[in-house]
């Protein structure tokens, strides 16, 4: 893992979500496509380590949610998905798709869920309908990103790797 | 010197990093929401930038008719403010003694103008991300005003940052005068709020001007404020309504749909309105 780029790669999803991507109604959340992508394509450790980092980013960009929710949904999420992906290959695009529209649901809800438990924030009367589109869209996004992602981090994700 | 690796189990890795997560997650979030702001602040450059590509994306269509309909709105929302703040003045004329005669709305009232960094306008949450000159008396819940309307309040800031929550995010709350009635406005989170359940023996109609009320709220509703801190002197326009129809719950009821004054998306600054601003 070249955590260097990853670094890099992360502040650009980052400052590419909050900045441009904030204006549209309905967006993929990139940070989750990485999320997905790192779990998917690393080592179980490594996938723990980007999962939490990339929980972190989206937490620094999560306001008027304060930090924290989404640190912990992100880095619980990421590491199921990498237990999973020991036992379940996630190869094809669909089976791609489907792994972000469900990790996009479970952070989501979990995020949420640690935010209105913990720290009492309000929570929107539409943030299902949110949530559900939101995972929609990453999720037909997301596999058309893994390539150029795998090409960015230098990775070969054609061979089938399970740790 | 060869570099000694220590091995890490990950069992280990994963609780303290979630340790690291919860430790987050409890911290004072005063704390954690200047490390938010401050990483806007950081990264105010590139952000702005994909702001106003994003904008400029959006916009490329009506980009010739855009600017005279924002004056036009810009003057028409400062028309509205000045006859709901002379209706105020007429009345306050009529009830007071002389000593009130001076008084002025805005009399020791500050205005802070700030940029747009980013904004977040979206179902899940609408907020603006501002950048402000070093102004004294910030505090959370001050209204803040885009081309002579209201648009949100305050909602954390650090020294030059601030995030503004708009009057139409979700979680948001702002009482609000519609039709002569003062009610509690809710955000719906589509560049729309609503004022819910409003009786229909108030005659309220599509295109009446909806101004947000200097009173303080108590649950739903409205009172006044002699004694609390306010954050607004006279009544200021937010939006006009888009849509009345019958509540869902009740037939006697009005559903109001409010869309705002001013065009929040292409807001490229912002003014905060300092309540008795410190000297």
């Amino acid at each position: 893992m070249r955590w260097f780029r990853f670094a890099v790669l992360i502040l650009a999803a980052t400052i590419l979500q909050k900045g441009m991507l904030a204006r549209f109604g309905f967006k993929p959340d990139l940070l989750l496509v990485l999320l997905v992508f790192f779990a998917v394509h690393c080592s179980t450790s490594e996938a723990i380590i980007s999962s939490f980092a990339i929980g972190l980013a989206a937490d620094l960009i999560g306001s008027p949610m304060p930090m924290g929710p989404h640190t912990v949904g992100f880095g619980v999420c990421g590491t199921v998905l990498a237990y999973l992906h020991r036992v379940v290959a996630i190869r094809k695009m669909p089976h791609q798709a489907l792994a972000i529209f469900a990790a996009a649901l479970l952070a989501g809800a979990l995020t949420h869920l640690l935010a209105v438990l913990i720290q009492s924030e309000p929570l929107a009367p539409n943030i299902y309908t949110v949530l559900f589109w939101t995972s929609v869209c990453s999720s037909i996004v997301g596999p058309l990103l893994f390539m150029p992602l795998a090409w960015c981090m230098n990775m070969k994700i054609n061979r089938l790797r399970r740790r | 010197m060869a570099r000694k690796h220590t091995k890490v189990s990950r069992r280990m890795l994963f609780t303290w990093l979630m340790l690291g997560g919860l430790i987050l997650l409890l911290a004072p979030q005063n704390l954690t929401g200047k490390i938010q702001l401050g990483f806007v602040r950081v990264f105010r450059w590139p952000l702005s930038i994909g702001g106003d590509f994003a904008l400029t994306a959006n916009t490329q269509q009506t980009l010739e008719d855009a600017v005279p309909r924002r004056k036009y709105d810009k003057l028409l929302n400062h028309s509205h403010n000045l006859g709901a703040k002379l209706r105020q003045q007429e009345e306050k004329f009529r009830k007071l003694s002389d000593l009130y005669k001076k008084y002025d709305a805005w009399e020791g009232v500050d205005f802070v103008v700030a940029d747009v960094i980013t904004a977040n306008i979206d179902r899940a949450r609408s907020e603006l991300t501002v950048a402000y000159g070093k102004g004294t008396g910030m505090v959370k819940g001050q209204y803040v005003l885009g081309d002579n309307s209201i648009i949100g309040t305050i909602s954390d800031f650090s020294s030059g940052t601030a995030h503004v929550k708009l009057f139409t995010d979700p979680t948001s709350k702002m009482p609000a005068r519609v039709g002569g009635v003062e009610r509690m406005m809710q955000g719906n989170g589509d560049n729309s709020a609503k004022i819910p359940q409003l009786l229909k023996v108030h005659k309220v109609k599509v295109g009446d001007k909806v101004f947000a009320s200097n009173k303080k709220m108590v649950g739903d509703e409205v009172v006044a404020s002699n004694n609390q801190v306010r954050f607004l002197d006279a009544s200021m326009i937010v939006g006009k309504v888009a849509q009345v129809k019958t509540s869902r719950r009740d037939p006697l009821l009005w559903d109001v749909t409010v869309k705002p004054a001013c065009d929040i998306e292409k807001l490229e600054n912002v003014a905060i309105i300092i309540m008795n601003p410190r000297k």
